[in-house]
């Protein structure tokens, strides 16, 4: 779908200057809207409220592709977390929830649920599951969960027109409205069933900058109230808000460096950060950070500069100028920056404030995870960034950037200083982790939005300065620059109408190819359940592959009550949800020697894995295996992984012992260790009699495209229990000790 | 040297004396109830000196109450200022309005917080995927038995 976007009359700020313009308009107005016999301000009001619905619903109708293919269903893993904690908030309700003590993950540790989450995502579901309940909608709690996503999409794209006309005008606010609602960038973790803390707290992010921004703008406190609770929301959504608590202070740093201080700035910001702090102190999960972490200080620091500040500003103005006053000063503030970076010093030294956690100073240091924390390096979307990620989640945004830089430069204001520090600090995060493109997609959208919008905008005056020969029109040439109609001879005004009519068919045309792309990449990359697989069949039809929810109803309905699944942890808030059973580690992975236990039991000898299984109750054991259908992301990939988190913990497991020459192999010439691991055996059992592909001998591995090395595997502890229907999933059963010697 | 100061911050604290008597005293209201709260403040902080910080959210919040209200003292006085040129059209009922409301919000949080059992246990737990900020390093005596029990005793 193209979207092409005719600027809207910009008449609310200039009168039309001559009769000839407002007969136009009227003709205009008379030829268009004949009936309704409206004024240009309120067709300009009905066209953007229109254009803003459109967007609305747009936003929301494009992330439905999978619900459309497949199911409403959750997708991923960490989203059923999430919809399992928001079950148990509508079942039990709030206080149950707050205080919930999960004993059915980690066997034996158990996990304090209530004060290790972040509340926001799922009371924001459930209270909108309540109200919907209360006008008597009968719906299910999935559905709420699966829709949140584009619903709160929506949201931001209101948000994004708001803040477009705070920083810019109105015209660069519907442009942001259109581009962030297509922008694959934040589709691809907020698609309908992408049930996940980023889908509310993007919304959450931009709204705390937009009343933050307002606030600088207005001076006023009721505004640094809305941008407090904004900040609360958004600290009760998502981890990231650490970005939100130091990106501020680096702006009002940045103010106070550059001279653009003022009384608002003081108003804005103080009101935001103690009521911020105090309200983001309420979620048990922060706790007492935002005055004992390392991430935390910039924040405290300013805000204790900012009063120095002030104090000494107003001290000065109380007694005029004086010189004598200058130097006292002097000394004064050397003290106080003198006593303040002790302080810092004593307390970071002393261990009372933390350091940077691994998670964010890898940010800083991207070489740190790799050397010392293996699980951060083991996430694929903790990776540094490629090009094309960026060109894929971005478009014609990435060179539509630097140009909206240069008009931002141009025209420096409080709101448009917080934009560019804004984009150019997300930008520097995304290029070193990408699930970070999330976080620089607002950013992104708004200043390419200026950009496209000033363009535009400059390209139509000189259009319709151009049409209108006979008054010279000087207000309306000073907008574009390019050249007022005022002393141009003849000849090169048909060049430069026609130069503005040929660049405006062309923004015109990359918009469009920018609409195609959206729309391709959302539904052919972002959209898929990634616990259901498609693939195509040999004639071309789509064939889908339902074994992991197969494999969970299997167990949900087939053992005991009480067993205890072992699996690699990507799969552990899965089996919780779907299959309720009690697991060994999910995703949380808050306790790496659990991990690591785990680890060791799947990369050990049956027999030695036997004690450890013991020793943890397992009663099952699940596998992922991708050799018969080719599905690339199962265990035997990731096993390398596990020998890593393993042996960082037990030095018994070394890695060399599984590879052959540096290479990971699992045919004829795989490490002897590798062919007997239990994490080998489980997978490829009975494998070897089975014949995959035409033409290729049995135990052919479509995954990896080897024959399997070790055919003849006999189990001795374990027996197997399912294997479902294209061999995805694989269960094994943990047989109890003999009787007898 | 050392004369030539002292003389000077002589001759400065009497000029910021007589500047300082030419303020209105509605001003003077408003600083007065400034000096009080940080005041209160600082008395809490030697009081926490003395005794100890447990427990910590107490503390925190009886301190960020005072702070957080003279804060936005500070912010109703430049509003109210007659001489702040940018906020020349703000009616001064709408700015106590605004101060009230501000108050009215921190002093609700900080009711919510004064009394938090239980908390100590919640910090430390770190949590990789859910992107939490937590302690990566997991210390394994915060998993004791102890308080696993005061962890179920607690609720």
């Amino acid at each position: 779908m193209a979207v092409t976007k005719t600027e809207p009359i910009n008449s609310s700020s200039n009168k039309p200057s001559s009769s000839s313009v407002s007969m136009k308009s009227d003709l205009m107005s008379a030829l268009s809207l004949k009936s309704l016999k409206l004024k240009t301000k309120q067709q300009e009001l009905l066209i953007r409220v229109s254009i803003l619905c459109l967007v609305y619903v747009l936003a929301f109708i494009t992330r439905l592709f999978s619900v459309l293919r497949y199911e409403s269903m959750i997708h991923e893993f960490d989203p059923y977390f999430n919809y399992r904690t928001t079950l148990f908030l509508t079942e039990k309700g709030f206080y149950e929830f707050w205080n919930w003590f999960d004993s059915e993950s980690w066997y034996p540790l158990g996990r304090i649920i209530g004060g290790t989450l972040y509340p926001g995502l799922m009371v924001t579901a459930a209270i909108m599951y309540w109200g919907l309940r209360f006008l008597r909608f009968a719906v299910h709690i999935r559905e709420v969960c699966v829709l949140t996503a584009p619903f709160f999409a929506s949201n931001t794209t209101l948000v994004a027109y708001f803040f477009g006309k705070e920083i810019w005008d109105t015209g660069a606010g519907l442009v942001a409205a259109v581009l962030i609602a297509i922008c694959p960038g934040y589709i691809s973790r907020s698609v309908a069933g992408s049930y996940d803390n980023e889908g509310v707290a993007i919304f959450a992010l931009l709204l705390t900058f937009y009343l933050f921004v307002k606030a600088v703008n207005t001076g006023s406190l009721a505004w640094g109230l809305g941008s407090a609770l904004g900040y609360f929301y958004m600290v009760s959504a998502w981890g990231g808000y650490v970005f939100i608590i130091n990106l501020i202070p680096l702006y009002v740093l940045v103010l106070l460096i550059t001279g653009r201080y003022s009384m608002r700035l003081y108003v804005a910001y103080n009101s935001m950060y103690v009521l911020g702090m105090l309200l983001a102190m309420q979620i048990r999960f922060v706790g007492f950070q935002h005055v004992q972490s390392g991430e935390h200080m910039a924040a405290m620091g300013v805000f204790f500069l900012m009063q120095g500040f002030y104090f000494l500003g107003w001290v000065k103005h109380l007694l005029g100028d004086k010189k004598k006053f200058e130097a006292l000063l002097r000394i004064i503030v050397t003290c106080a920056v003198g006593v303040g970076a002790i302080a810092l010093g004593v307390g970071t030294a002393s261990g009372y404030i933390s350091p940077w956690t691994g998670r964010f100073y890898s940010l800083l240091d991207p070489t740190y995870a790799k050397d010392h924390i293996p699980i951060i390096a083991s996430v694929s979307e903790h990776q540094p960034t490629a090009w094309s990620s960026f060109m894929f989640d971005f478009h014609i945004l990435l060179f539509l950037f630097p140009a909206g830089l240069y008009f931002c430069f141009k025209r420096l204001s409080d709101a448009t200083i917080f934009i560019v520090m804004y984009g150019l600090t997300s930008m520097y995060f995304a290029g070193v982790m990408v699930r970070l493109i999330l976080v620089a997609t607002p950013a992104v959208c708004l200043i390419s939005a200026i950009a496209v919008s000033a363009t535009i905008k400059n390209l139509t005056t000189l259009l319709r300065t151009k049409s209108k020969v006979s008054q010279t029109g000087s207000t309306k040439g000073a907008s574009g620059g390019k050249g007022s109609s005022k002393a141009l001879p003849d000849q090169s005004q048909p060049f430069q109408r026609n130069g503005a009519i040929a660049l405006l068919f062309g923004a015109f045309y990359l918009l469009s190819r920018y609409a195609i792309h959206c729309t391709w990449v959302t539904s052919e990359a972002y959209s898929s359940p990634s616990i259901v697989l498609a693939a195509r069949g040999a004639h071309g039809n789509r064939v889908i592959f339902d074994d992991y929810r197969e494999a969970y109803y299997w167990l949900r309905q087939n053992t005991p009550a009480d067993a205890k699944v072992m699996s690699w942890w990507d799969y552990g808030y899965q089996i919780t949800a779907m299959g309720n059973r009690t697991v060994i580690v999910d995703n949380n992975t808050w306790n790496n020697t659990h991990i690591a236990t785990v680890g060791r039991a799947m990369s050990s000898y049956e027999d030695e894995a036997y004690e450890i299984m013991r020793s943890l109750d397992v009663n099952y054991v699940l596998v992922v295996f991708g050799g018969v259908t080719g599905y690339s992301s199962d265990d035997i990939n990731k096993f390398l992984w596990m020998v890593r988190i393993g042996g960082g913990v037990f030095p018994v497991i070394k890695e060399p012992d599984y590879l052959v020459n540096g290479e990971y192999r699992v045919d004829k010439g795989a490490a002897p260790k590798m062919l007997n691991c239990l994490m080998y055996k489980l997978s490829y059992y009975r494998f070897g009699e089975l014949v995959t592909e035409y033409g290729k001998p049995p135990g052919y591995d479509r995954a990896r495209g080897v024959e399997i090395g070790n055919k003849d595997i006999k189990l001795e502890h374990l027996e197997e229990a399912f294997t479902t229907s294209n061999w995805i999933v694989r269960i094994y059963k943990v047989k109890p000790p003999n009787n007898r010697w | 040297m050392g004369r030539a100061t002292s003389t000077d911050a002589q001759a400065l604290i009497h000029s910021l004396r007589s500047a300082y008597a030419a303020t209105p005293s509605s001003l003077k209201i408003i600083d007065l109830y400034v000096g009080f709260a940080v005041f209160s403040a600082i008395i809490q902080v030697v009081y926490m000196a003395i005794v100890g910080s447990f427990p910590f959210n107490s503390f925190l919040s009886g301190v960020l109450s005072c702070i957080g209200t003279a804060v936005l003292a500070v912010c109703l006085r430049i509003q109210v200022n007659k001489e702040n040129k940018e906020f020349k059209d703000l009616p001064s009922e709408r700015a106590f309005a605004d101060f009230v409301l501000c108050n009215l919000v921190l002093h609700l949080v900080i009711m919510n917080f004064l009394d938090r059992s239980g908390n100590e246990l919640a910090t430390g737990i770190g949590d990789m995927i859910s992107d939490s900020p937590g302690k990566y390093q997991v210390n394994h005596h915060f998993y004791d038995l102890t308080t696993l029990e005061s962890c179920h005793g607690s609720w």
